[in-house]
């Protein structure tokens, strides 16, 4: 039987033309359904929101909490991972200020080429706007100025991090104040993004599955939500999120 | 099959189909599988729990069937994380039995494993094992380096994070030592330091059982790779199951392939820079370092294997 198993690999490439057209052709036909069927639940999250954008659009900070009341645990460091393009300023705040809201006290936003990061100001005041208008009819006692640290990071901020970090310790070993044992905690240490402040959740919008460069130090126990887009998106897709999140069992090794 | 003691039997038309169907696309270079779900197995079968682990080896071994037939060259698999030597003494000892029972199996088949060119690789701090256990481990590594054909990389007392700490002190001493400058430090060298080594990076990375975590596996690897979280459980992960990965694979490619391309190009954008604060002899030190490293390792592991 290891024959017939060897044969796919190299004499594949033995079959003729035809052959090797009529199986592309079968792949192309397959990857068609997966592709639409992708497409199929981006359009559908979309469009279930749009017709419900009457009640939606009547959400404020009161009914985020009520929703959220029994839910679980909110995690206390939340990173929006954004892989996809185009999308509205205004969409993409809406996480952010429901985030806030919950009393997450730290939010980051990775996107790929960081063109976030460039708009920080435009995003800065979609966000106090967004957040004004949610909580201004809120019947609970006004609440101070959201506490929230809110942090841009993008490619740049991955792999070279943990370079950077190397090379400092290495410079201070040539000066001969480097630390003696370098530990996690040490390297952490000298972390410039996320030292000591690991996201809990990854809300990863986009239909690519891949964390596509994101920072490999902190995710070792983060958990990845994905949701198809950021497009529309609604205060339910969002709790749903934080649902799936604390359905998980955290077991850690045991 | 080589590696396990099960052969995978005759493949169907419909699977030799959808063989062929694959073979017309890209596949991965490096899979990786995070193998979880064998405890809740146990419970939903109602099965001992040594049962079920060692139906999770086995199907260790149809999973390498299906990568052969595909021509995906590297295999790694997360075995044993550091963090589960917090488990009981009893599960403990079930999976180090079956780690010295299958250890033992690939010691005996050397001259398969040599004639196919499977190189098995072992992942982590293994000093942390019962002294046989390491030797074991150290044995195989050694009488299979050679081979290039194919690499079956096992994940033992492994976290990424240990890992890329080590990477980071190794730099570090190697700094220390005076064999390298700190501007000799680059991404690429770090990579090399990874007990990874030479290995190339991870394209898809499967983690079985519903679970939506790395738990500290391979995060510097699988940077860029495709994540697949299947809601099977691992002694349930069948054809199907892995040829649906590799479409998902396949359709999300193109796309961290461009990704990946930008992010040679502002490493190249980095290292103009670099290179202009670099000083002479930089990628001679570091060939020279990595060469060392090598050495060294290969040293402890024949130090492990000496030992009774």
């Amino acid at each position: 039987s290891s024959g017939i198993n060897a044969e796919y690999g190299h004499n594949f490439k033995r079959i003729n033309l035809s052959s090797r057209m009529m199986f592309e052709g079968f792949l192309f036909v397959i990857h068609l359904f997966l592709h639409t069927y992708c497409q199929l639940q981006v359009i559908a999250q979309s469009a279930f929101n749009l017709l419900r954008w009457w009640r939606l659009s009547k959400w404020n900070v009161d009914v985020l909490l009520a929703h959220t009341k029994n839910i679980g645990r909110v995690p206390s460091h939340v990173s929006l991972v954004f892989l996809e393009e185009g999308v509205p300023v205004e969409d993409l705040v809406k996480p952010v200020v429901w985030c806030i809201c919950l009393g997450v006290t730290t939010i980051s936003l990775y996107d790929y080429y960081g063109r976030l990061r460039s708009k920080n100001i435009d995003i800065d005041k979609e966000i106090r706007e967004y957040y004004t208008s949610f909580t201004k009819s809120s019947k609970t006692s006004p609440k101070s100025e959201p506490r929230a640290k809110i942090q841009f990071v993008s490619v740049e901020n991955g792999r070279t991090d943990l370079v950077n970090a190397a090379r400092t310790l290495a410079s201070q070993a040539v000066k001969e104040c480097c630390p003696s044992l370098i530990t996690q905690t040490v390297v952490e240490d000298y972390l410039k993004v996320f030292s000591h402040d690991n996201p809990e959740m990854i809300l990863k919008f986009g239909t690519l599955n891949s964390l596509a460069g994101y920072p490999p130090w902190p995710v070792h126990l983060t958990e990845i939500i994905s949701l198809p887009t950021c497009h529309l998106i609604s205060p339910t897709d969002f709790v749903d999120s934080l649902r799936r999140y604390n359905k998980i069992e955290k077991r850690v090794g045991k | 099959a080589v590696v396990s003691t099960q052969s995978t039997g005759e493949y169907s038309w419909w699977q030799r189909f959808l063989i062929r169907c694959l073979l017309a696309g890209t596949l991965p270079k490096h899979v990786a599988f995070i193998m979880d779900g064998n405890r809740r197995f146990s419970k939903i079968r109602g099965i001992t729990r040594a049962e079920s682990y060692l139906m999770g080896f086995e199907k260790i071994g149809e999973v390498l069937d299906y990568c052969e037939v595909f021509g995906i060259k590297v295999v790694s698999v997360y075995a044993f994380s550091i963090e589960n030597f917090k488990r009981s003494e009893e599960e403990k000892g079930e999976l180090f039995r079956l780690f010295e029972e299958k250890m033992t199996y690939l010691l005996g088949n050397l001259e398969k494993l040599n004639e196919k060119g499977i190189r098995i690789k072992v992942m982590g701090d293994i000093s942390l094992f019962p002294g046989h256990l390491t030797k074991l481990m150290a044995d195989v590594q050694l009488r299979t380096a050679h081979n290039t054909e194919f690499c079956f990389n096992l994940c033992l007392s492994y976290t990424s994070r240990e890992e890329m700490t080590n990477s980071v002190r190794t730099v570090v001493e190697g700094v220390r030592e005076g064999r390298l400058e700190v501007s000799d430090i680059t991404e690429n060298l770090l990579d090399r330091c990874m007990y990874s080594e030479d290995l190339p990076p991870v394209d898809l990375l499967v983690r079985t059982s519903g679970e939506v975590r790395l738990s500290d596996y391979m995060m510097w690897q699988a940077n860029f790779a495709v994540l697949q979280f299947a809601r099977v459980l691992w002694p349930d992960f069948g054809f199907l199951h892995f040829v649906s990965s590799l479409l998902d694979y396949q359709r999300q490619q193109p796309r961290l392939a461009e990704l990946r391309e930008r992010y040679g190009e502002f490493l190249e954008k980095m290292r103009d820079w670099e290179v202009r604060g670099m000083e002479e002899g930089s990628e001679g030190r570091q060939e020279e370092f990595c060469v060392e490293l090598k050495r060294r390792r290969r040293e402890v592991l024949e130090e492990f294997a000496r030992r009774e």
